[in-house]
């Protein structure tokens, strides 16, 4: 039902069931907010939003308060400016002064309130924190001094993720966010996924650092410092540099990246197109065994990771193909090492991620063999602009260059596995080849695409029927991990991104609250898939070549390179 | 762990609600909480250990770390203030090496401080575990801390 309400003396069109928030913001009214995010319930903990209502005493959070119709509203009365003026000023009185110092300085929501605020003076005494950082894990650095208890990355991992690694512990002035017990983050059950930077407003949350690692490594004469680059890099890092999202810097990445010094530039996406063929050989084996189906994609570390800790008896379902970082990290310190005469040990790879997981990833056991690092440092997008910051580069004055062989060409389903249903459907067209001895006629397979939580489809390749499924957010993988537990076998290949929005929208990814930029960099994607001529990964004649290097026995060994082990992991869930 | 499994039959139907009283259950029969309990109670109602620590870590009652034998709680009430209860305070502290809110080295004694416990005539008041002891004068600390002392060395 649509009524009208007053709002500071105009008046607009309001519908029944509305909060006050999503009422002003319909019609263009900004209020600042800081603990709100939209499509969670509310919880009306930060009290910025505040509003006063004619006839009422107190000032009500507008996030939190449905509007009714009777009401006469002022977004911007004196009393409500002083009031979220005061609210700001105490967070601010215990929260350290070291914005010149914090990863955040720029892009801060309390910065950025304080400043709306205009807040010039320190009107209340500072009340020191005294909390040391936890550094522990390889992904998330968790800095409690710096929290204003929004309670946003809690909301965030227990409605999105499903995993509830953080919670309020303790009250009053001595609230912390943190897991269980206060543990380090590195024994909890965090996936690493990241989106719980991606929602703190403050430097509380915030990737590891690496960029002095990559420093060093380009300094050293002795090491031969190479870098690859993700396909969901080059679509989304045009935003830290004020360009329209969406906007594929690819080859103007690349020359950039040879300015700051890198050696050799390869694209990950080459792996990804690996990965593609290894796992469709591998599912192709399973259905005609008829054997731990269905089969899981393995290439997101921190569904990887949630699988170890949560679901100990479907590990053999995930795919055992590395990810697309580590078999181009693989193949570099391996194949390339030899090609060129280098030790593995002297070179230095670097890997460009959407990604905070792909950090904990490259530092898995798993991905080290006989002391050498398959990748040896993970930028995530973020940090690779302030490296290119860092070097005085402007990405828009370079002129566009090739990456290096022999991973430098990808087929363009290597490009799209960073939406989400991507991996499904490179995949599936890959499959198609293999069952049918056909090429595809029209390589869309518009069932995987898009934004909706799980994709599904049922599709007939020659005589067989199989089953591809795409989820993104792991709490929507809950639902069908247990109807699959329970005997639900119609599915064959399930794709699962813990982000939600997948790899676009990853915890590495520039900071932004426009959902079309999300949306923008999924169409990017997809577009250059439409235009290129190599629409699947075993046409990728790199892959091709590199694969006709190995013969028989030796051609086993080498692909052996590609597989990986998982293992359970005992964490307080 | 066993006392624990017990406790929870106590309650034959999960549900998120029952967090606070089967807390407080173990709390009563194991002085604490285990981390092994957090980690039952949080299976056996389908809440992540998170949220179990979260709604733990809120009350003041509830404790990780076991507590001492011979827990020593003094009023520090404005009766019991008046009547020196702070240089009783320090006597205890002096005696026991520890100072209010820590624990014996050998887990025999705590100290704590408690705003009133309503007995203002007989102040300065002092509670050991149970046992009430009123008008309690600083020469009769080290009394009443050997024959603790003694019953536990027998």
């Amino acid at each position: 039902m649509i009524f009208n309400i007053e709002v500071n003396q105009k008046t607009i069109k309001a519908r029944r069931g509305d909060t006050i928030l999503e009422t002003l913001r319909r019609n263009g009214i900004t209020v600042p907010t800081l603990c709100n995010m939209e499509t969670f319930t509310p919880t009306g903990a930060c009290r910025i939003c505040v509003v006063e209502i004619e006839g009422r005493n107190d000032l009500v959070p507008s996030c939190s308060y449905p509007v009714e119709e009777w009401m006469k509203i002022y977004t911007h009365s004196p009393r409500v400016i002083h009031a979220r003026k005061t609210i700001v000023e105490l967070l601010l009185s215990s929260h350290p002064d070291d914005c010149l110092y914090c990863i955040r300085n720029g892009n801060c929501e309390l910065q950025d309130l304080a400043e709306q605020m205009g807040i010039r003076e320190r009107r209340l005494p500072m009340v020191k924190t005294f909390i040391k950082q936890d550094p522990s894990s390889a992904s998330v650095v968790r800095d409690p001094a710096k929290c204003v208890l929004c309670g946003r990355c809690v909301r965030f991992c227990k409605e999105r993720i499903g995993i509830s690694t953080f919670d309020f512990i303790g009250k009053g002035m001595t609230t912390l966010v943190g897991p269980t017990f206060n543990n380090q983050l590195n024994v909890s059950n965090c996936i690493t996924c990241g989106q719980c930077i991606m929602v703190c407003p403050t430097g509380a949350l915030h990737e590891k650092d690496n960029i002095s690692q990559v420093q060093h490594a380009l300094q050293d004469p002795e090491k031969y410092t190479v870098v690859q680059v993700s396909p969901t890099v080059s679509v989304s890092l045009a935003e830290e540099f004020n360009v329209k999202p969406g906007r594929e810097l690819d080859g103007l990445l690349v020359a950039t990246l040879r300015k700051i010094g890198f050696r050799k530039v390869f694209k990950t996406a080459f792996g990804a197109d690996m990965m593609v063929l290894q796992i469709v050989d591998e599912l192709m084996q399973r259905i005609e065994n008829n054997t731990l189906l269905p089969m899981f994609s393995s290439d997101c570390p921190a569904f990887v990771k949630y699988m170890e800790e949560y679901h100990h008896d479907l590990l053999d379902h995930l795919s055992t193909s590395k990810s697309p970082q580590q078999i181009t990290g693989n193949l570099i310190k391996h194949h390339f090492a030899r090609q060129q005469k280098i030790k593995a040990e002297n070179i230095h790879s670097v890997s460009l991620m959407p990604c905070t997981a792909k950090k904990f990833e490259a530092q898995r056991e798993e991905n080290t063999h006989r002391g050498i690092t398959d990748v040896d440092t993970v930028l995530t997008t973020r940090e690779l602009a302030r490296l290119i910051r860092l070097y005085g580069l402007d990405i828009q004055q370079v002129t566009p260059e090739l990456p290096d062989s022999p991973f430098a060409i990808r087929s363009s389903a290597g490009k799209i596995v960073g939406a989400s249903g991507g991996v499904a459907e490179a995949v599936y067209r890959t499959l198609y080849f293999k069952i049918t001895g056909k090429q595809m006629v029209n390589f869309k397979v518009t069932a995987l695409r898009g934004n909706k939580a799980i994709k599904e489809v049922q599709a007939r390749i020659g005589s067989t029927k199989i089953g591809f499924a795409a989820v993104n957010g792991l709490a929507n993988a809950f639902d069908l991990i247990k109807k699959i537990k329970a005997g639900r076998d119609d599915l064959h290949f399930i794709e699962v991104m813990a982000c939600p929005g997948s790899c676009i929208s990853g915890g590495g990814q520039p900071f932004t609250k426009n959902a079309e930029a999300i949306k923008a960099r999924m169409k990017t994607l997809y577009d250059i898939d439409e235009k290129e001529s190599i629409k699947v990964a075993h046409k990728n004649p790199s892959v091709i070549d590199l694969l006709d290097k190995y013969q028989g026995r030796e051609y086993e060994s080498f692909r052996e390179n590609f597989k990986t082990t998982f293992r359970p992991r005992e964490v307080l869930r | 762990m066993s006392t624990i499994k017990n406790i929870l039959l106590n309650y034959p139907t999960p549900d998120r609600s029952l967090l606070l009283p089967i807390l407080q259950d173990v709390q009563c029969s194991e002085g604490y909480i285990p981390a092994d309990a957090v980690v039952l109670i949080s299976d056996y109602l389908k809440i992540p250990t998170s949220k179990v620590y979260s709604v733990s870590a809120f009350y003041e009652k509830f404790r990780f770390t076991p507590g001492a034998k011979y827990a020593i709680c003094l009023c520090n009430g404005t009766a019991c203030h008046m009547e020196k209860s702070g240089s009783l305070i320090k006597e205890f502290e002096k005696q026991l090496g520890i100072s209010a809110g820590q624990i014996t080295r050998d887990k025999l004694f705590s100290l704590s401080t408690t705003p009133c416990m309503g007995a203002c005539g007989k102040a300065p008041v002092v509670k050991i575990n149970n046992e009430f002891h009123t008008g309690v004068t600083i020469g009769q600390v080290a009394e009443l801390l050997n024959t603790i002392k003694n019953r536990e060395e027998k």
